[in-house]
């Protein structure tokens, strides 16, 4: 047997996809019957590969325009046929059916559906099933009329309707009024899915004289129908569907109808809405505020659920509240913020009001929420009130912000200012300078704040030109605008050319702005600083933050350079680490040099320890051996072990790699003089 | 004025929060910020394999949620289900007992509850289609697992009932609400990268499908209800254990193997990127088919996605467009070339796609407000359709023309008899 198998195996590797249209009949046959001779083995692992072998000589059979699909069912149908066959064979034979039969397969499934055997007559029904042609519906009318085995009979009922065979309506209709339960339920899912007028007749009928489990499933079937029907015949569907919605059926049939109706007949929407606004199933009138989110023109519905709000139930009001933000309806937000004026609300209810509102935008919206914002005593409504002016939309809000920031209480038009910045109203610049030119002193403050946020490097020139006098607040609004101005190079060019007349404090204030703006210019003012008597330190701390890789050179440079002092040497060292970690742009080699260039330039062994993690980030086969290389080292022995462990967890898997990470581990186990380390490090070798 | 001095940043933060479906009413929550029991979003949770253990983890610790009701086909699963839900629930409420959940052995007794809001299905993909349909038919929305379906016509039909019975629908594809993942799609939708025409997907492999020997049925085991509409075939633990490198995984008769593994996951993040989340390609290619290297297939406008190819920069994704390519992989590994354009932000008139940072938390605000979730029924199924085009032209062996409009295998009708398949009665019904 053995042999024979082995033997067989080679066949069917070679069938494969082999097959073509030009092998012979005969060639064919001697295939396929290896190939079953596979298949029906006793051992049911060996028979995989002659199933596969068969599966492909069907596919090829099975291909537009093949020209052996013919002779390939023949043999099929000769080899289910054989009473010699295998039960297993034929099985697999009928799986093939499946896929490449058509009417010359009908009379041996048909046959087959006699077999004594469940699983071939299961398989036959498969086959007939998935079968295009008239011959095997026919077939199947005929067996399920006949069928005695509840199970098989239920099964071929299901067939008929998977085909949607509207010749078998009368053969199915005949199933409802069994006692079979499960026939029944089987019946009416396949005459739903026929859909055909007589066969939604049928089950509207039977729609008052069904209960339980038949009355839903016969509802389901009927929304599948009138589902079908409203695409083109709404007229039709719509009776159906007042039958399932004002009939004694399931909430989610209510529901369901509910949808069908406003889809037949979208201008009868408002009125099916607002009665179903009224029904005592909470999942029906979950559909109807939903509904309200798919109208199609001027609808009432908006303003009634922003009436209903308070009245709803909270799982209806969370489905309201995100319909109306939504709806984009300016006359709902006057209703919402009436409601909000009349305080009766909880916080965390004014906060989704507030929310909706920010949504909706609009003077009436814009009106309130700057009230709330700028008197109200709750952290959370100012909190959701100012973040809600901040995005509300509406081409009103910016015009009316403006204006609100000209007169009124003082903390609201404080509050119209800094809601100006938050949306960047860039048409408001005009009028905020006014502001910082002219205005009390909390107006010219906000504005100068509102200014920084949004301003571009348009007007930096403009905000700089108050730093003349020392003003602070002028100041805070300059590094804030480099903070956020997109062109960073003609930023700094207005930084630059203002800078000369100011004051010494001043220009110590905005060296941290150039280092926000980066850039060649910027770097290259910053470092001409260095040897200023009265600004040096303070451009040393800046250059020691620069994020821009030009600076890398630089720190390396003035760390080598014996004249540069302690502190300033362990800034520009801690500035390079930061550089080398955040790698933008640089390459593991190029890292790798730098650590060790930053290494060999400490002077302290606290300053060359800064370098220890960051080797072990670097992560580089040179960084390891460096930092396996300082393992004997008396001061720096314990941390480099200590990196070199986190080294390896971070080194990716793999054969290669598992076998340099048991290296180091095994090095640190040996040299490092922490036991918690060693403990750590034999753990990761054990896991190993 | 009372000012907050929230920064320009606080507030855009707060303000993407306020554009999701976050907004809880105030009635919603109790007093002390949990929600009252009576306003719970109530949970069963089918299919007690690997993948559930998250979703169990999840729902039992959000505060929102009341799990109801546990099923399972294995009587063990379902026992040790119902044990941690009691538990966690009885130490939550700080009572020794809790007995607010059932235990069931058939969904369908489960889906019937009258009291019960939505169920996760986390079974096997044979079993997706009927229980998610099953479920909606009652009124509960569902979170199903990837993929969708088993077969095309199946999510036709899922689609057809989610809109029919209004149901909120999650498929668990997650990838959709990693930054990482959204950030790559807004990349290449934006043009950042110019044109895209390859794309690579890693999806690896099983091994390969194998009939194993008959074993006996563990008791306590259904292994008849297992197999569901499924062709029988002797039970053997390998085809039905849940195991990410085979199990019931790696056969033909479950599910699409890789293509519905990983692929699941990979073609939608890539459906997304190309804006074809209500489409599809035109064309599958399988493996090996005149010499082709990898499983190809193609979109209307030449756009490629090649399964496999290892040039993806050792990522599980990787764009390819005429300026430049992102790459992008779990997480939230993400590379471009220009590689500032990780960093770029998306302007105010560019596209900006759906953010969700929770999948699972997603779907729940989806319950609350019935607006679509990130990956709702139509994407779920034009994903899945994908995964099953290339199965079935991969068991072909020959290429199959798609039509995503009218959703059928063009020109091929043998081909097209796999765009569904029998069910084994009794379990039928879909």
């Amino acid at each position: 047997m053995k042999t024979f198998t082995i033997t067989l195996c080679l066949t069917f590797t070679s069938v494969g996809f082999a097959f073509a249209d030009h092998h012979g009949g005969d060639d064919l046959a001697k295939r396929l019957d290896a190939l079953l001779a596979g298949v029906s083995q006793d051992d049911e692992v060996q028979r995989y590969e002659p199933r596969m072998g068969v599966r492909d000589l069907t596919s090829a059979a099975s291909a537009p325009g093949s020209k052996t699909r013919e002779a390939y069912v023949k043999l099929l149908l000769e080899r289910l046929a054989n009473d010699d066959t295998h039960q297993a064979a034929k099985a697999w034979i009928l799986r093939q059916l499946e896929n490449v039969g058509r009417s010359e397969s009908v009379p041996a499934l048909n046959r087959t559906m006699g077999s004594p055997f469940h699983h071939l007559r299961e398989l036959a029904r498969r086959g007939l099933e998935q079968n295009p042609s008239e011959e095997a519906g026919a077939a199947l009318r005929a067996l399920a009329s006949t069928e005695k085995d509840r199970g098989t009979k239920r099964a071929l009922v299901h067939s008929l309707g998977q085909r949607g065979d509207a010749k078998a309506v009368a053969v199915i209709a005949e199933m409802l009024g069994g006692k079979d339960q499960a026939l029944r339920l089987v019946s009416i899912d396949a005459l739903g899915k026929i859909g055909t007028g007589e066969a939604t007749k049928i089950l509207f009928d039977g729609l008052d004289e069904a209960k339980g489990a038949d009355a839903t499933a016969m509802a389901n079937a009927l929304l599948e129908s009138a589902n079908r029907l409203s695409a083109h015949h709404a007229d039709k569907a719509k009776p159906i569907l007042n039958e399932l919605y004002h009939g004694e059926t399931s909430a989610a049939v209510k529901a369901a109808a509910l949808r069908g109706l406003i889809k037949a007949d979208p201008a009868d929407a408002d009125e099916v809405i607002l009665l179903a606004l009224q029904s005592e199933e909470s999942l029906v009138r979950q559909a109807a505020i939903n509904a309200c989110r798919h109208l199609s023109g001027p609808s009432v519905l908006p303003n009634v659920l922003a009436v209903k709000l308070p009245d709803l139930a909270p799982n209806e009001r969370a489905i309201a509240l995100a319909v109306l933000g939504e709806s984009g309806d300016s006359t709902v937000a006057a209703q919402l913020a009436e409601s909000l004026s009349k305080g009766n609300q909880s916080t965390e209810g004014s906060v989704s009001l507030i929310g909706v509102l920010g949504k909706l935008g609009g003077v009436d919206a814009a009106t309130r929420l700057l009230e709330l914002a700028s008197l109200s005593s709750d952290e959370a409504v100012i909190e959701a009130a100012q973040v809600a002016l901040a995005v509300m939309p509406g081409a009103s809000v910016g015009p009316w912000l403006v204006a609100a920031t000209e007169t009124g209480d003082i903390d609201a038009r404080v509050q119209a200012i800094a809601t100006l910045g938050e949306r960047g109203t860039r048409d408001a610049i005009p009028a905020l300078f006014a502001h910082v030119d002219r205005g009390p002193k909390a107006i010219r403050k906000a504005s100068l704040a509102s200014l920084g946020g949004f301003v571009s490097s348009e007007e930096l020139p403009r905000l700089m030109g108050y730093l003349k006098k020392g003003d602070k607040d002028a100041l805070k609004a300059v590094v804030q605008a480099c903070r956020q101005v997109r062109d960073k190079d003609k930023a700094a060019d207005a930084i630059l050319s203002g800078m000369g007349p100011l004051k010494p404090d001043m220009k110590e204030s905005l060296l941290p702005a150039l280092g926000v703006l980066g850039g060649e210019k910027s770097f290259a003012t910053v470092r001409s600083m260095l040897s200023d008597a009265v600004l040096g330190k303070a451009a040393m701390r800046t250059l020691s933050r620069w994020d821009g890789v030009e600076a890398g050179p630089v720190f390396l440079k003035l760390a080598q350079n014996d004249d540069t002092s302690v502190t300033d040497r362990t800034l520009l060292l801690r500035g390079l680490g930061r550089l080398i970690d955040q790698g933008d742009g640089l390459d593991a080699g190029k890292r790798f040099e730098w650590a060790l260039a930053g290494m060999n330039a400490a002077q302290r062994s606290a300053d060359k320890r800064l370098f220890l993690p960051v080797l072990a980030n670097v992560g580089s086969r040179e960084s390891v051996e460096t930092l396996v290389g300082l393992l004997g080292d008396k001061e720096l022995g314990a941390d480099a072990a200590q990196a070199a462990l986190n080294a390896v967890k971070k080194m990716r898997g793999g054969r290669r790699s598992g076998r340099a990470k048991q290296g180091l581990l095994k090095a640190v186990i040996r040299s490092s003089p922490d036991k918690d380390v060693v403990e750590e490090a034999q753990k990761a070798l054990d896991k190993l | 004025m009372k000012s907050l001095q929230l920064t320009r940043r606080d507030l855009l933060k707060k303000a993407s929060a306020l554009a999701a479906p976050m907004i809880v009413p105030a009635s919603v929550l109790g007093k002390d910020g949990t929600t009252a029991p009576s306003n719970r979003i109530t949970m069963g949770l089918i299919g007690h394999g690997l993948i559930m253990g998250g979703h169990r983890g999840y729902h039992l610790q959000r505060k929102d949620v009341q799990v109801i009701g546990v099923c399972d086909v294995y009587s063990d699963r379902r026992d040790k289900a119902l044990k941690q839900v009691e538990k966690t629930y009885a130490d939550r409420d700080g009572k020794g007992k809790h007995t607010g959940c059932e235990s069931y052995h058939e969904f369908e007794k489960l889906v019937e509850r009258k009291d019960l809001d939505a169920v996760v299905v986390g079974t096997p993909d044979h079993w997706h289609a009927p229980i998610s349909v099953a479920a909606m038919r009652n009124g509960k929305d569902v979170y199903v697992e990837k993929p969708m379906t088993l077969t095309i016509e199946e999510g036709k039909v899922m689609r057809d009932i989610s809109a029919r019975y209004g149901r909120i629908l999650q498929v668990g594809s997650q990838q959709r609400s990693e930054r990482a993942f959204r950030k790559a799609c807004e990349i290449v939708r934006n043009g950042w990268i110019g044109k895209v025409h390859t794309i690579y997907a890693g999806l690896g492999g099983f091994p390969q499908p194998h009939n194993p020997a008959e074993q006996p049925i563990p008791k306590g085991f259904d292994y008849d209800r297992w197999l569901g509409p499924t062709p029988w075939f002797p039970y053997n633990e390998e085809r039905v254990k849940g195991n990410y490198g085979g199990g019931w995984r790696r056969f033909w008769e479950y599910g699409s193997r890789k293509n519905g593994d990983w692929g699941a996951h990979h073609f939608d993040i890539i459906q997304w990127a190309l804006g074809k989340d209500d489409s599809g390609p035109v064309e599958f290619i399988p493996k090996g088919y005149q010499g082709n290297e990898h499983q190809t297939h193609v979109y209307a406008d030449g756009t490629k996605v090649l399964r496999d190819h290892p040039d993806r920069n050792g990522h599980m994704i990787h764009f390819i467009g005429e300026d430049g390519t992102v790459s992008v992989s779990r997480g939230g590994r993400l590379d471009a070339t220009p590689a500032e354009l990780v960093r770029q932000s998306v302007g105010p008139n560019e596209i900006r796609l759906y953010e969700s940072k929770d999948h699972r938390g997603n779907w729940l605000d989806g319950i609350r407000t019935r607006k679509p979730t990130i990956c709702n029924v139509e994407i779920g199924h034009r994903t899945a359709s994908i995964c099953h085009c290339s199965g079935i032209a991969e068991r072909l062996g020959r290429p199959i023309k798609w039509d995503p409009v009218k959703e059928e295998i063009v020109g091929d009708a043998n081909a097209a008899r796999w765009m569904d398949r029998p069910r084994r009665a009794p379990y039928t019904i879909l």
